[in-house]
């Protein structure tokens, strides 16, 4: 190998890694700055602005709001998605019962289904049962398809079948082998979904968009999109309300970036 | 002891327990939506009133509705354009990490990664910080090396604007293409590289005639995923094309209007829900016709060459 092509591709890496950065560096740089100096100077190098930004964003507008909406969202969907296709991929992993492998098809199948196919039926249904507007459409998720599919195929792999007899033996019952038996060998696979379901599920728009109302129940998305569309804006704080809202899934992927590319990798999903 | 083992150890309606919240909340998000989704597309729906049966005439509205075409032109053109440039990149890099041209593997999947997990809205936002014409960083530093005498206002031009939005996914992308590739080259045994050195083959050799025909489900893989997000394409064009405007812009004579948007135009700000839900019908029947097609295509091919 010639050294100019060994220069060559480095300099493609290198370009390629300021590239990828570079959108995010130019956001937090702004976010250091005010309007004026936005708009009139060429902010490359951090300003003196942060902390006034900063004061602007959390004393006044929906962001730390939005923050709080998010958090609460995010979290309690994602216990409750990751318990119940944790349930459902068990039973099908190890139970023998009617219909068993037809159903598990109906729910490899339900994996191909469009998301946008039902959208306009269930604004409709949530507004009849009184829940648009409120966050139980979002909260209250008993699992997804391939949450139930990952699962299934890991506990089949990873708890024995003489596991489960040992602890009925014990006396155990079946929801506390679930608890107590299942659930604490597979942690790895439940990590893995918890953390592309959280992503997901902390990165939509879509959802909470049609079902939420009031700005005071907006989810983190929704109050960065607010933003942009205002007409007249304190760019600094825009910019800086931009940033913190980046920041919580850059931190959490530095601090466990081999298990959160994995996880996605493995999981290959996307919203 | 035999017939001890034959008999069931738990009471019978225990896996029923465990599937019933799965199943419970499949009919209620998922199933009766589809369904009633579809009998709403069969009705004129609008605002507050009562729905009146009109049979087929949204779909009919639909395939002469300019806007809809326009939407899937946009959409289609998008789809065009990123997936070969983003697939390549993604090839490119995963091969130099892989094959050791480049040290520091971790640092590089780690930092082309980060756009990949950012709230996709937020990369509208950080490319709309890009593009505005008025303190945007292109036309600051276009301006700054004298490469332009006027500010060009990117974001109101509809000939830059599927450009624009390949470039946007495919910045996003990126990462996700190389971790799927570099698991593609992984699987791939040092062996089989190692004999074709060993028979004189070079390093490009290696890669176009080794490596590639390897990965290809890996690339029929990435190319269907891919294009059913790039059909699917909402949060970032919207905020990108949104200076002012909200979710009702679609971007200079709507260049950047895509499927979704217009199925949330219609359905949600126009409040007709009869067209919207036909919208999403249609746009699902494209999704799983084009998957289905573009599966054959590749997958077709590999038994010609075969």
């Amino acid at each position: 190998m010639s050294k100019a092509v060994k220069v060559l591709i480095y300099l493609f890496f290198i370009v390629g890694f300021v590239l990828a950065l570079f959108p995010f560096y130019w956001v937090f740089a702004l976010a250091t700055h005010n309007t004026t100096e936005i708009i009139t100077g060429f902010p490359l190098l951090p300003g003196a602005h942060l902390l006034e930004n900063l004061v602007s964003i959390f004393t006044k507008g929906t962001f730390l709001q939005g923050l709080l909406n998010s958090c609460f969202i995010s979290v309690t969907s994602t216990v409750l998605a990751v318990f119940f296709s944790t349930a459902c991929g068990f039973a099908f992993a190890k139970y023998r019962f009617k219909g068993r492998d037809t159903l598990f098809k109906i729910v490899l199948a339900t994996m191909m289904i469009p998301m946008q196919i039902g959208l306009v039926a269930f604004v409709k249904m949530m507004t009849t049962f009184h829940l648009y507007n409120t966050y139980v459409p979002l909260v209250v998720q008993l699992g997804t398809a391939f949450g139930v599919f990952w699962m299934c195929q890991y506990i089949r792999s990873y708890v024995p079948d003489e596991m489960l007899e040992a602890s009925r033996m014990e006396g155990l019952g079946e929801v506390g082998i679930l608890l107590r038996i299942v659930i604490p060998v597979i942690t790895p696979a439940i990590v893995s979904f918890g953390i592309i379901y959280f992503v997901n599920n902390w990165n939509a728009y879509l959802m909470p968009l049609i079902l939420l109302q009031d700005s005071s129940k907006f989810t983190l998305p929704m109050v960065i999109a607010a933003l942009q569309s205002r007409k007249e804006i304190d760019l600094g704080a825009r910019y800086t309300a931009l940033a913190m809202a980046t920041l919580p899934l850059l931190i959490l992927y530095l601090s466990l970036s081999g298990t959160v590319r994995e996880s996605i990798a493995a999981g290959a999903i996307k919203g | 002891m035999a017939g001890v083992k034959k008999k069931r150890q738990y009471p019978s309606f225990v896996p029923y327990l465990f599937i019933l919240p799965f199943f419970i909340g499949f009919a209620f998000y998922n199933g009766a939506p589809i369904i009633y989704s579809f009998y709403i597309s069969l009705t004129e729906w609008t605002g507050f009133d009562k729905p009146v049966f009109v049979g087929l005439e949204n779909y009919r509205m639909l395939v002469r509705d300019e806007l809809f075409y326009m939407a899937l032109r946009n959409t289609a053109q998008i789809i065009v354009l990123f997936i070969p440039l983003m697939i390549l990149l993604g090839v490119l890099i995963s091969y130099f990490l892989y094959a050791g041209y480049v040290k520091q593997e971790n640092l590089f999947q780690n930092v082309f990664f980060l756009p990949y997990i950012t709230i996709p809205v937020a990369v509208g936002a950080i490319f709309q910080a890009i593009l505005n014409w008025q303190y945007g960083f292109l036309n600051k530093l276009l301006l700054g090396l004298n490469l332009l005498q006027e500010p060009v206002n990117w974001l109101n031009e509809p000939k830059y604007t599927s450009a624009i939005i390949a470039i946007l996914i495919t910045w996003q992308s990126v990462g996700y293409c190389v971790i799927m590739f570099m698991a593609g080259f992984r699987g791939i045994s040092r062996e089989v590289f190692e004999a074709s050195r060993v028979d004189g083959a070079n390093g490009r050799q290696t890669f176009f005639r080794i490596a590639l025909p390897l990965l290809k489900p890996i690339f029929v893989f990435l190319i269907i995923t891919t294009m059913i997000w790039g059909f699917q394409i909402f949060d970032e064009t919207v905020i990108l094309y949104s200076p002012r405007g909200g979710v009702s812009a679609g971007g200079p004579g709507y260049s950047a209007l895509t499927l979704v948007q217009y199925l949330y135009l219609s359905a949600f700000t126009d409040q007709h829900s009869g067209y919207g839900a036909a919208i999403g019908y249609a746009l699902s029947i494209i999704i799983i016709v084009s998957t289905l097609a573009v599966r054959r295509l590749l997958e077709g091919k590999k038994e010609a060459e075969a």
